[in-house]
């Protein structure tokens, strides 16, 4: 975050750049974070009066989000995140969590700089680009990279060239209704990992009467393993935008948040390049109005400050009103009553840029790409032991061996032998299964699911059950401590893990390794903690004894 | 309410359509576990036990989260869903401690047994070390199980304290205070609201509890708030606990620390057990016959104008009225009152004349609808803990403005959008001063000053010259603070304006000034009659209301009807006599005067303790050892009852039945839980036994008139003669719980607020204007070169005859603390803990020196509590204020020194 102006001491920070609400809270950390490199007890004492929110709740708050500090941190940390983990030929002594430079594994980490273990070298986190991965030999057209080579500069000028935000007018010209009515055809669904049909959720909000609205972009991408959303809104943040644009004006929202995740540092200042470039051609006024239309808009970006769990949509709301990172009950959903009791529409970066795309073109040309149930593309953030890491955009229902043999990824001496599709709640999946076809939801009976499009690929040198251990350890580690079967079983099923692994077991042991990750998986809270199991009954059932 | 058709393991049901499967379940008392749910708070979602079986939804959903919906076929048990939700209690179990053998975890040992689940399965986890901490209670982690209702109680759903919350994730959950810091050391007010609501014992007072046999409903006895509570006995009769009454419509489940803890007193072992008489400078135990036929010889001597008699705002409605019947039928004396004058009577005064009702004009919930609360002069998180915890509900869930009028840093500054700070004594000035900010800003209610108000034009010119440059000079309140005052209060930006004020505003010898100050504020604006506005003084006793109402004062019959030829005439007809004088009595602060005169010579004292009440207590004690003739009746042998020739034992608030009523006018139930201590007898029945033996004595008919059998009887008669309270009986108590007056017939509900049409004095309420007068009586001199502020602590109610008799209580605060400035500490050589002196030109005191910025320079403060025989009505100065004769006990001139 940068500053233009210096501040005597933080109250003065936040009554210059803060509404006095609770909702200021992560917002202001990050501000505060930025000038001192940490949060001292007196900030938040000063954060508590101004916010009127109790000190502890401030620092209950503060204590669930991994990059507030509340020290100096410039210890250096070793990627734990699994194609890290799987590259890294020694033990990793000081792990950090997944820094999601997959791409590069394995990597250190250092005060805001990203350390090449192999090439022993310390890069700027600018200076690490994504790759993107030719897929000409398995996708006929590219809807989510199309032109990427023309526009990944981010630069207003090249992608305007292209587009001259021709999708945005055309919707503008529409009715909402109708936006909803050919999103709704276009059989769209949620690219964050649940692939719920986008135009179902949206009608959800429309019903609803009051005057504020709010959509709210999920770019707080934080599975390890996956890396999509950030070479979204540092390669074609324009897309992005005008993507969400079009989606605020079919749903009559007032208010439009890029939620990014708190590391993006580069991302986030892409979209407000990118906003600030939109603003100045006049695409979004200055009083917010969308392209000289009447309809209005607020826009704003916000960081969040690290986790798995923030990207659970309802603990992302948790944290833009300043509550303790943990998931909301649902009922009501968001779509009824979301960030400040507000009806709220929360999609994925990937799905709104379909939108664009479907604007841009028309229905059919969209469902000709992908499956004929399952139409449009996917993202798959490709990194572990292939030859080539990096995104590589997908048509729904194509099958893991046709990926494979087309693309080139895989490294003719180097087989991947298995894969841990989906992030670190999806499952392993072994080579006997590659004919399975990759879309959206489960692909197949043992709770393997494509999620967000994570696919690491693992050689025969890494023994299973270490993968399943160092997923395990990520989901206990992220589990955020409100439901039982969550904060208690995930921890446990390390511990059973481990004593698997030692051989110290038997079958009752077994069962109740069985049990244990069913009960996490059907109790939990949330849909973080209901896939928390999936690992270990993948495991079990391909694997083990095997 | 709709309703929705569900079945419930195969049984059908009829249910409400806003109800959670949960609450269905719990309607049908099919039982389910269910950890983190509590009765009174929304769902929290986090134990995951109370998974149930639903045709067409997938997996096992948490009951509590799920709507009904019409037609929705639920199972609470099957194959699979006891697999799992056991397997979910086994890993709850496994977060308790290493040794559970034979241990309570209340609700979690009730589910684990109930369906047979493996607490053994997993082996128990590391958690965070037991804080200890605190005198009254433990958090253990080692016991807990993260459901998150504590966290929940102390923040949004009850009491907006927020000592503790939630902190870390994962594995390393825990109950924790901001940093981590030991409870005792954070803002806890061990009000217990965590621990009434823990479903595992993790939280619990010590030592470990006994089992329950009996609990009784009734009203706390300590401030004018009056929480529901329910007095919880053992098999012998032994108080051993208090909880919350959750369906009280005043205090919502929640109560401070008083309420839950402070019960010790009751069952004392120094609660006065027989009537004593002193024979010879001794106190000789006596029987009831012996003391009512001395106590009727005396009295019979001293009928007419020399007898005066102090009601009790700690006893009953029922109690105060057959007292107030007594003196004016049997004593032909209308020198009646009560602590009233000692604390509240310049607001009474002032609301009287302005409006016509002496009573707080709006509910609590009022104050949750406001949108700008300004509370001066008191400190509402010390003496009434759970209205206060209501104005925070206002502040942090709402977002209403806070505007705090007070000399000292009090807790709820922390929660202020602005904070005045005047010098002691100049409130007229600061209170003219926003009124004329408001009137400079246009802000003024044109509407609500021409028809409903009158003397606006001479109040006006009043307040004309109290510029905010003037009004800085004398308060040393910036002026662009009083600018912004105005804005908020006369425009809050949702709901309307409250007036919170206590003992701060009154307790001077401008008191009614300062009171007439105040109210002019709400005139002007029109902040009152409308919901979410209103004027509010905070009543410190649990029945100070009910008392005045109850007629227990010197002009006014019950219900305020004021000593006329009319009421006169009124009650001499429905008490049968033609005995009642009709010149109006003595004020307290009179009576006083009187005795010194010799006027007033025999006196009857019902639980009031004036020798630690009063100004100047070296002065009071010499007065009231001039009565011929002092009958105390109280709970405890205190300063007042050790100088009386006859103490009589009164039975405590739980052993007694009748009614209370609160500050926002609600009449609510007092019970009785247990039976008299020793011999012990409720007021109105040692008042009715001496009303019948002095009649005797004086050979009078009484027509069967101090014949009650039971309080509900003495009710009914004062509801019969009172219109503000005919529609309220006991039996509708019994149903509907507690009713605010006015209730004129028995189909009325109560009201919430007053004035929404007129005013009690007429269809216009009227402005007093007030210039600022000389600050105090005493102000700081070469001797005595600092300001002596006096108030209360959270701990101790009143003089703490109670509550240093509440174990718990005292733990918390057992010795006398003097706050002073840094600076004065510096100046006199002090150290923050020394042991020191504060004098005044009355008396002295010692005290542990507190060393905080919280105080002004020149300025210290002393609790009115007397702990170790130190108390600061040594100190206090007696001028009165001319109007409502309050002393000022908020401003003295005193020197501090090292001992």
């Amino acid at each position: 975050m940068q500053l233009n102006k210096s501040y005597k001491n933080t109250k003065e920070l936040l009554v210059d750049n803060f509404e006095p609400k609770k909702s200021s809270l992560l917002q202001a950390l990050h501000m505060i974070q930025s000038i001192n490199g940490f949060i001292s007890q007196d900030d938040m004492i000063t954060l508590s009066r101004y916010l009127k929110v109790a000190k502890s709740e401030i620092y209950g708050s503060i204590t669930t989000y991994p990059e507030i500090q509340l020290s100096i941190d410039n210890d250096f940390k070793e990627c734990s995140g699994l194609s890290c983990f799987i590259n890294n030929k020694n033990e990793i002594t000081n792990p950090t969590d997944c820094k999601f430079k997959c791409f590069n594994a394995p990597i250190g980490f250092q005060s805001h700089s990203t350390y090449s273990i192999e090439k022993k070298e310390y890069k700027k986190n600018n200076e690490l680009i994504t790759p993107i991965i030719d897929s000409s030999e398995i996708l006929s057209r590219p809807v989510l990279l199309e032109n990427i080579n023309e526009i990944k500069d981010g630069t207003f000028d090249s992608y305007n060239k292209i587009y001259h935000f021709n999708a945005l007018k055309e919707a503008l010209n529409k009715s909402p209704e109708e936006i909803i009515l050919l999103v709704e055809e276009s059989g769209l669904k949620g690219r964050g990992g649940a692939y719920f049909p986008t135009a179902t959720k949206w009608k959800m909000a429309s019903t609803k009467t009051s005057i504020q609205k709010y959509l709210i972009v999920n770019c707080e991408e934080g599975e390890p393993g996956v890396f999509k959303d950030r070479l979204i809104m540092e390669h074609m943040p324009f897309k992005l935008i005008e993507g969400a644009l079009i989606a605020s004006y079919a749903n009559n929202c007032s208010n439009l948040v890029f939620y990014i995740n708190g590391e993006a540092e580069n991302s986030f200042n892409s979209l407000k390049n990118a906003l600030s470039q939109m603003e100045k051609n006049g695409i979004i006024g200055k009083n917010g109005k969308i392209n000289n239309s009447n309809f209005k808009l607020k826009i704003k970006l916000e960081s969040g400050a690290g986790g798995y769990v923030c990207g659970e949509e309802t603990t992302l709301l948790n944290t833009m009103e300043g509550q303790r990172r943990e998931p909301r009950l649902k009922p009501p959903f968001p779509t009824e009553k979301g960030v400040f009791s507000l009806p709220t529409i929360i999609n994925n970066a990937e799905t709104l840029c379909n939108i664009t795309f479907i604007l841009n073109n028309s229905i059919n040309e969209f469902k000709q790409i992908g499956d004929k149930d399952f139409p449009g593309t996917k993202l798959l953030s490709i990194s572990g032991h292939f030859k080539k890491s990096g995104i590589l955009e997908i048509p729904m229902g194509i099958k893991i061996s046709e990926l494979l043999n087309h693309t080139q990824i895989e490294d003719a001496d180097n087989k991947i032998e298995f894969l841990a599709i989906g992030g670190p709640s999806s499952g392993l999946l072994p080579k006997s299964e590659f004919h399975t076809k990759l879309k959206g939801g489960l692909i197949n009976e043992n709770g393997i699911m494509l999620g967000a499009g994570g696919f690491i690929g693992i050689n025969s040198t890494i023994d299973p059950i270490d993968v399943v251990i160092n997923l395990a350890k990520y989901n206990s580690s992220e589990s955020c401590g409100k439901c039982t079967p969550c904060r208690e079983g995930t921890p446990r099923m390390v511990k059973q893990l481990e004593q698997l692994k030692n051989n110290s077991v038997n079958n009752n042991s077994i069962n109740d390794l069985n049990l244990l990750a069913e009960t996490v998986n059907v109790a939990s809270l949330c849909g973080l903690g209901q896939a928390a199991g999936n690992p270990i009954i993948s495991y079990l059932k391909y694997f083990y004894n095997k | 309410m709709k309703n929705t058709n569900i079945i419930i393991d195969g049984k059908n049901l009829k249910v409400p359509s806003n109800f959670s499967v949960l609450d269905a379940i719990n309607k049908n008392k099919q039982y389910i576990s269910q950890l983190c749910k509590d009765e009174d708070m929304n769902a929290l979602g986090a134990c995951r036990t109370c998974l149930v079986e639903i045709e067409g939804i997938r997996g096992l959903p948490a009951s509590c989260s799920v709507p009904v919906s019409e037609g929705m076929n639920i199972k609470t048990k099957g194959e699979n869903l006891d697999k799992i939700r056991n397997n979910v209690l086994s890993l709850t179990s496994g977060m308790l401690s290493k040794n559970k053998s034979g241990k309570d975890y209340k609700d979690l040992s009730t589910a684990l047994n109930y369906y047979s689940a493996d607490k053994n399965k997993f082996i128990p986890r590391e958690r965070s070390k037991a804080d200890t901490s605190n005198t009254v209670f433990d958090i253990s982690m080692e016991d807990c199980i993260l459901c998150g209702r504590c966290t929940t109680g102390c923040q949004e759903g009850a009491q907006f304290i927020g000592a503790i919350d939630m902190l870390g994730t994962g594995n390393d959950t825990r109950i924790g205070t901001f940093n981590d810091e030991p409870l005792v050391d954070s803002v806890c007010t061990t009000c217990g609201q965590c621990l009434s609501v823990c479903p595992t014992g993790a939280i619990k007072k010590k030592p470990d509890p006994v089992e329950i046999a009996k609990s009784v409903t009734t009203t706390c006895p300590y401030c004018g708030v009056g929480c529901g509570i329910n007095i919880e006995l053992d098999k012998n009769d032994n108080m051993i606990n208090v909880s919350d009454d959750p369906t009280n419509k005043s205090s919502l489940g929640m109560l401070c620390i008083k309420g839950r803890f402070g019960y010790r007193f009751v069952q004392h072992k120094d609660r006065i057990k027989t009537p004593l008489i002193k024979k010879d400078g001794i106190f000789v135990e006596s029987s009831w016959d012996e003391a009512i036929d001395l106590i009727a010889d005396k009295f019979s001597g001293y009928v007419g104008n020399s007898f005066a008699t102090l009601c009790s705002a700690k006893a009953t409605n029922e109690d105060g009225y057959i007292q107030q019947k007594f003196s004016r039928v049997v004593m032909q004396s209308n020198n009646i009152d009560h602590c009233t004058r000692l604390c509240h009577s310049p607001s009474v005064e002032a609301m009287l004349k302005s409006l016509g009702s002496g009573a707080t004009s709006n509910s609590y919930i009022d104050y949750e609808e406001s949108g700008c609360l300004i509370i001066a002069g008191s400190d509402a998180n010390s003496n009434h803990p759970v209205a206060a915890s209501r104005m925070r509900r206002a502040v942090i869930e709402k977002g209403a403005k806070l505007i705090i009028i007070n000399p000292r840093r009090i807790e709820m500054c922390d929660y202020a959008d602005l904070w005045l700070r005047p010098k002691p004594g100049t409130d007229v000035a600061l209170l003219n001063g926003i009124a004329k900010s408001i009137l400079d800003q246009k802000l003024e209610n044109t509407q609500f000053i021409e028809s409903r108000t009158e003397g606006y034009e001479e109040w006006k010119k009043i307040i004309d010259d109290y510029t905010p440059e003037k009004v800085e000079s004398i308060t040393g309140v910036k002026s662009e603070d009083i600018i912004q005052a105005a804005k908020f209060y006369a425009k809050p930006k949702f709901g309307g304006s409250c007036l919170i004020w206590g003992m701060g505003i009154t307790q001077h010898t401008n008191g009614t000034a300062n009171a007439h100050s105040l109210l002019n504020l709400s005139l002007v604006t029109g902040e009152l009659g409308k919901p979410g506005s209103g004027i509010s003084p905070l009543r410190g006793q649990n029945n100070v209301q009910g008392c005045g109402d109850a007629g227990c004062l010197p002009n006014s019959f019950s219900g305020y009807q004021v000593i006329d030829d009319n009421t006169v005439k009124k009650f001499n007809n429905a008490w049968q006599t033609e005995r009642i004088p009709t010149t109006h009595g003595y004020v307290v602060t009179d009576m006083v005067k009187k005795i010194e005169e010799g006027i007033v010579k025999a006196m009857y004292i019902t639980g009031e303790n004036p020798l630690l009440s009063e100004p100047d207590l070296n002065h009071a004690e010499k007065t009231f050892k001039k009565l011929e003739f002092l009958v105390v009746q109280d709970l405890f042998l205190h300063e007042t009852a050790q100088i009386a020739d006859v103490v009589l034992p009164a039975a405590s608030f739980a052993e007694k039945d009748g009614t209370f009523t609160n500050s926002e006018r609600r009449v609510q139930r007092v019970r009785a839980a247990i039976s008299p201590i020793g011999k012990s007898k409720p007021d109105w029945e040692i008042i009715q036994l001496i009303a019948n033996k002095v009649a005797e004595k004086l050979s009078l008919e009484l027509n069967s008139q101090f014949a009650y059998n039971s309080p509900s009887e003495i009710w009914e008669e004062m509801a019969k003669l009172t219109p503000s309270i005919s529609g309220i009986n006991y039996e509708r108590l019994e149903n509907e719980g507690g009713i605010q007056w006015p209730c004129p017939d028995t189909n009325h509900p109560g009201t919430r607020y007053l004035y929404e049409t007129d005013f009690p004095r007429g269809d216009r309420a009227k402005f007093f204007g007030y210039s600022q007068g000389r600050r105090a009586d005493e102000m700081p001199n070469k001797k005595y070169p600092l300001t002596l502020i006096t108030g209360r602590i959270l701990y101790h109610w009143h003089g703490g005859t109670m509550t240093t008799r509440s174990e718990y209580l005292l733990s918390k605060a057992s010795e006398l603390e003097v706050s002073i400035n840094p600076h004065d500490s510096n100046k006199f050589g002090i150290n923050d803990g020394d042991w020191i002196s504060v004098e005044s030109k009355r008396g002295k005191l010692e005290a542990r020196a507190y060393v905080t910025d919280k105080m002004s320079n020149g300025e210290i403060f002393v609790p009115f509590v007397k702990l170790q025989n130190h108390a600061a009505n040594f100190l206090t100065n007696p001028a009165v204020d001319p109007e409502s004769k309050i002393p000022e006990y908020k401003v003295c001139a005193v020197k501090i020194g090292k001992i």
